[in-house]
């Protein structure tokens, strides 16, 4: 109980301490920042080898209730967040080192803030609280994508809020449907088959996964998203790619587990619509980044298409899918932390955002640049990567899906043969601004090597390349955070 | 560990041998042949010979599938070697059909794992992938690109030794392949190897560049190892099999000595144009000699190691009557001329027409010359002894192959029954080099169509024009499309129509290009290929200059009166510093003028959103 109500009432203290500092401490700030987020990850994992599956009530009055289950599923997602939150804010102690005091604490406010609400919402036990500090996140992200206070951050800002207040809304109607149908939100496994045999279920459905999908990135709402995600500044949008829109993900994963159920799932229309529209957002992301000129922007529409992976993982229904789901949201997290981190040091060092004038980059700066290098091979498919694994998870997903009777033929061939088309996609857009880096231009001057920049994105390549030779550690756990979720006795390996 | 398995198979032997003596060789001539970018080289050349050796000892397909990629990742940067425009585009063709090839065989092996289900599916694919790794016809066209334009000893291994693996992969690929798919299958392989023989060896005799020529006969003689394996596939020929086997050695030694041999003519003379390069023979007797082995070596010439595994390859062609067989048989004689012809033509016109003038003999090269006296010594060896190839396949196929090797010996049975067919088109050869040096046939083209890099050419362009155009659009109206929602539900206070507006118009890109403004002609033309594959943007020197302006530029008139609007958000976060003190006078200017304006939008939305709930949920 005790490291609960640590981790509740931590956070607050840093910021109230971040608050009090005077500005001209400028650094203190982002190091406590940083502080933070490893001690939250120490209490996160005490709270798995202590507490492991402790609720823990905070309110409960009438369908208001918030309360919070350490499940294994929740840990692991807060560790990778932490984890990410970690590489991020020692990277912003360089990366911001130049701006307005005022901005900086205002920076690492939030981010501590957007840090605690993400727990909180991974560590949610019911819809109610899930919702609670899904809107406190809206908030919070927001304010790190208007931190630059430009009129272009302000554009993006306002269509970023705009859409996530109207999925808000929505899945405050599905939750409000969900509780006068069953009487109370609570993740149960297995999920609650009165639910998916009511007379609103397709509204039900429809409310909660567009609701989350905004928040996700899928298509057709994906569009606030490439004009958010490259104003921020650069540690920002790695936290909201790589984090804050995970959370729909990982809304949409407990959705169909613990409310819905899987088995209750399977074979309704609306997860086939699902499972093609996120066929079609795997390689609608991926198309679209092919012309783009812009760094960042380019990012964010892979980003775009790797949410299609993870929605399609879901959508699959089959163990290995959702495995495989898992599995690619906490990579992506990390790879998409690395890609936004090694960009953001390149348009610093470079002033330039054109990729088309970054040659010869990486003999210039070689560290930044191997890291991304490495994760942008991570995400064309590469084996030795982790993202190698996880889409050999999917495909194998797809395969079972098909054995357990969930989706037709020409589904499981369709959904392989995007998995493959958006592999080559994503290499004719990676690809040469990678070589472009390496082999074009002359290396004659060498910029800087700034520790603060290069130290999170080489752990970071280096976890990459680890969970590529030795995945065994992410498959394990991840296999026994969903089989209690299903529930499923002996869960399958993908290999 | 990631479920890596290795074993020490019945290939294993054969295929280490078959790469470590080129590899040898080809590392011993780099020390003359790499001056300068030798870390860059060094650390890929010998990353590749780590992978090359580790990957004859995968097990099973995926620790194939993982250590092939990894491969093809690291010979990349040996493609890439001198930074030219013709390196670029081959090594970005080399890096796409790389992928492709992993992706085939990824698909495959993912669709292997349902069990019986779809095993003729996956065992396409995974064919598709490992044929274009061989470099079999249509899918060749990145190797007569990458193979001549990387630096000559990494020539030497990537046709020698790297092709190869394709070749094993499929070997493997066999035991797994359901009986009665195995007889179609091998047909279709067939067809697919007796054209690829046909092509390469065409496309062979038309080159004036000899390393595209030698890459050209790479993949012609890939085709024969692939007409070796179709052979067994069909009828468990045990001939087509070690035919193939032996060939793919045999092409290892005696084409790595190849371009080694014209490595050390570009180290003289600094160009490799057949027609140009005269009298390489004065300049350097022994290199010159050592040349002319691996020249009868390719051409399939009595006692020397070709001579052998075509002899196998023909008995193995000559089992069955059918009428494909024997359309396959007179290709395969007809290939036969055209490598006597296209390899000695390129040896005469490299080393000899020096009538004038006497050349000075060069320095010896000692690294150049070991390692090509090595290559030489297997080449000549295996063919006076071929019973040494037993020691090297596995134990069932030797024993099966022992006796015909042991009558292949110089002047034993099958060794004489073969010759009559040599001197045919050996004699068939001369008549045709001297008739087309006179007559200048080497230097037409094969036609456009028949080739597959300007089917591919044409698909890309077409791609970039037509495809990206029409995404672009669609992106373009779901931006618009929300943009006129999100203002009609009450947001047109709040955005500021110029402002999107301006972010559309840098967003749209205006392509008003059509394949018939460049013309069909142009298409065809390599220059363009060169610089649509140079940029990043497929398309990129297509498009007009406007168009890549920076998507977020903007004028100061537009900034302050955003930032007017916008500054009540400014005025929570910065008024309470106080070195922003504009920031609050502008927010209290806005409102005074717009407050009225905000709040009444506020409520009315409010108002919508609450009628709307009630409304659903009296309906409900």
């Amino acid at each position: 109980m005790i490291t609960f109500y640590f981790l509740f009432i931590l956070p607050l203290l840093f910021i109230l301490l971040e608050a009090l500092i005077p500005y001209e401490k400028k650094n203190l700030i982002s190091i406590l920042t940083a502080t933070l987020s490893s001690l939250l990850l120490i209490l996160l994992i005490t709270l798995y080898l202590f507490h492991t599956d402790q609720t823990i009530t905070l309110i409960q009055s009438g369908p208001i209730s918030l309360s919070f289950k350490a499940d294994l599923f929740a840990v692991i997602t807060s560790v990778f967040a932490s984890i990410l939150w970690i590489f991020s804010s020692i990277y912003s102690i360089a990366y911001l080192k130049n701006e307005e005091a005022s901005k900086i604490k205002r920076y690492n406010i939030f981010s501590i803030l957007n840090l605690y609400t993400i727990i909180l919402i991974f560590l949610a036990s019911n819809m109610i609280t899930f919702f609670i500090f899904f809107e406190i996140l809206l908030i919070a992200s927001y304010v790190l994508i208007i931190h630059n206070q430009t009129p272009e951050a302000f554009a993006a800002g306002m269509k970023y809020l705009f859409f996530q207040i109207i999925g808000g809304l929505l899945l405050l109607f599905g939750i409000i449907l969900t509780y006068s149908i069953i009487g109370t939100t609570n993740f149960s496994p297995g999920g609650y088959i009165i639910l998916t045999q009511s007379k609103f279920f397709s509204i039900m459905f429809w409310c909660y996964v567009i609701g989350f999908s905004i928040k996700a990135g899928l298509f057709p709402v994906h569009i606030w998203l490439p004009e958010a995600h490259p104003i921020a500044p650069s540690p920002a949008s790695a936290l909201l790619s790589g984090m804050v829109i995970k959370t729909g993900t990982v809304g949409i994963i407990r959705l169909f587990l613990e409310i819905f159920g899987r088995g209750n799932l399977m074979g309704k229309v609306d997860i086939k619509i699902l499972l093609l529209l996120s066929l079609f957002t795997m390689f609608w992301g991926s198309a679209v980044a092919i012309g783009e000129t812009h760094l960042k922007r380019v990012l964010a529409y892979s980003s775009v298409s790797q949410i299609g992976y993870i929605i399609m993982g879901v959508s699959l229904l089959s163990p290995l899918g959702i495995l495989g789901a898992l599995i690619h949201t906490l990579a992506h997290s990390v790879v998409k932390g690395v890609l936004f981190l090694s960009a953001g040091a390149v348009i610093s060092d470079t002033g330039e955002t054109d990729i088309r004038k970054l040659d010869g980059y990486g003999l210039k700066n070689p560290l930044i640049f191997a890291g991304f290098t490495v994760s942008a091979l991570s995400m064309i498919g590469f084996p030795l990567f982790v993202n190698f694994i996880t889409k050999w998870t999917l495909g194998v997903g797809a395969i079972e899906a098909l054995s357990e009777g969930s989706i037709e033929l020409w589904i499981m061939i369709l959904s392989i043969a995007v998995l493959l088309i958006s592999s080559v996609l994503n290499a004719i857009y990676y690809a040469p601004i990678v070589i472009r880096g390496w082999f074009y231009g002359e290396g004659k001057e060498k910029y800087k090597i700034d520790w603060l920049k290069v130290l999170p994105i080489l752990i970071g390549t280096a976890l990459i390349i680890l969970f590529g030779i030795a995945p065994s550690w992410l498959i394990d756990f991840s296999r026994n955070a969903l089989s209690p979720l299903i529930p499923l006795k002996s869960y399958p390996k993908p290999f | 560990m990631f479920p890596l398995s290795f074993e020490i198979g019945k290939y294993t032997i054969f295929f280490l041998i078959l790469t470590i003596f080129p590899w040898f060789s080809s590392i011993l001539f780099s020390f003359s042949y790499i001056k300068e970018k030798k870390g860059e080289f060094y650390t890929f050349f010998l990353l590749t010979f780590f992978l090359n050796l580790l990957i004859f000892f995968s097990k099973d397909l995926l620790t194939f599938l993982f250590l092939f990629e990894l491969l093809s990742l690291f010979s990349f940067p040996l493609i890439i070697y001198e930074r030219e425009k013709e390196a670029i585009f081959a090594s970005k063709l080399y890096f796409m059909f790389s992928l492709l090839s992993g992706l085939f065989i990824f698909g495959g092996l993912i669709l292997l794992q349902s069990g019986i289900q779809f095993n003729t599916l996956s065992i396409i694919a995974i064919t598709i992938g490992l044929l274009i790794k061989c470099g079999a016809y249509p899918f060749h066209i990145w190797l007569p690109e990458a193979h001549p334009i990387a630096p000559s000893p990494a020539s030497a291994i990537l046709s020698g030794c790297i092709i190869k693996i394709g070749f094993f992969g499929l070997i493997k690929l066999i035991p797994i392949i359901s009986s009665q798919f195995l007889r179609t299958y091998g047909e279709i392989l067939l067809i697919i190897s007796i054209i690829t023989m046909l092509y390469g060896v065409l496309q062979a005799l038309l080159q004036s560049n000899s390393k595209k020529m030698l890459a050209y006969h790479s993949v012609s003689q890939m085709g024969y190892i692939l007409l070796g394996l179709s052979l067994f596939a069909i009828s468990k020929n045990i001939d087509g099999l070690s035919g193939s086997l032996l060939h793919a050695m045999n092409h290892a030694f005696f084409k790595s000595l190849l371009f080694l041999s014209i490595g050390s003519v570009f180290l003289e003379y600094g160009s490799v144009d057949m027609y140009k390069v005269k009298g390489f023979f004065s300049r350097n007797k022994v290199i010159s000699l050592l040349f002319l082995i691996g020249i009868l070596g390719i051409s399939g010439i009595p006692f020397f190691n070709g001579y052998i595994s075509k002899a196998l390859l023909h008995e193995a062609l000559l089992e069955e009557g059918t009428a494909l067989f024997k359309i396959a048989e007179i290709i395969f004689l007809l290939t036969a001329i055209g490598t006597f012809t296209s390899n000695f033509k390129m040896y005469y016109l490299i080393n000899f027409r020096n009538n004038k003038k006497i050349e000075k003999p060069a320095k010896p090269n000692k690294n150049a010359i070991s390692s090509l006296l090595i290559l030489s010594l297997l080449v000549i060896l295996l063919g006076l002894l071929p019973g040494i190839y037993k020691y090297f396949l596995p134990r069932y196929l030797g024993e099966e192959i022992s006796n015909e090797l042991y009558l292949l010996m110089p002047f034993g049975q099958l060794f004489l029954e073969g010759l009559p067919s040599f001197i045919l088109i050996s004699i068939a050869g001369i008549f045709l080099i001297i008739f087309g040096l006179k007559t200048g046939l080497f230097h037409k083209k094969i036609p456009y169509i028949l080739d597959p890099l300007y089917w591919w050419a044409f698909v890309y362009i077409l791609s970039i024009l037509f495809f990206r155009n029409l995404i672009y659009k669609v992106e373009l109206f779901i931006i618009k499309g929300f943009s006129f929602i999100t203002r009609v539900l009450g947001g047109f206070l709040l955005f500021d129509s110029k402002i999107d507006k301006k972010i559309l118009e840098t967003f749209k890109v205006s392509f008003n290009f059509s394949v018939k403004k460049i013309g069909y002609s142009q298409v065809f033309d390599k220059e363009l290929l060169y610089a649509l594959t140079y940029s990043v943007l497929p398309g990129d020197k297509l498009l007009p200059d406007k168009v890549s302006k920076r998507a977020y530029s903007f004028n100061e008139k537009i900034s302050t009166y955003y930032s007017n609007t916008f500054s009540f958000l400014k005025f929570l976060f910065t008024v309470a510093n106080k070195t922003d003190l504009k920031g609050a006078q502008n927010y209290e200017h806005f409102v005074k003028i717009n407050g009225k304006k905000l709040i009444t939008t506020f409520i009315i939305i409010t108002i919508i959103l609450i009628l709307g709930f009630i409304l659903l949920l009296i309906y409900l």
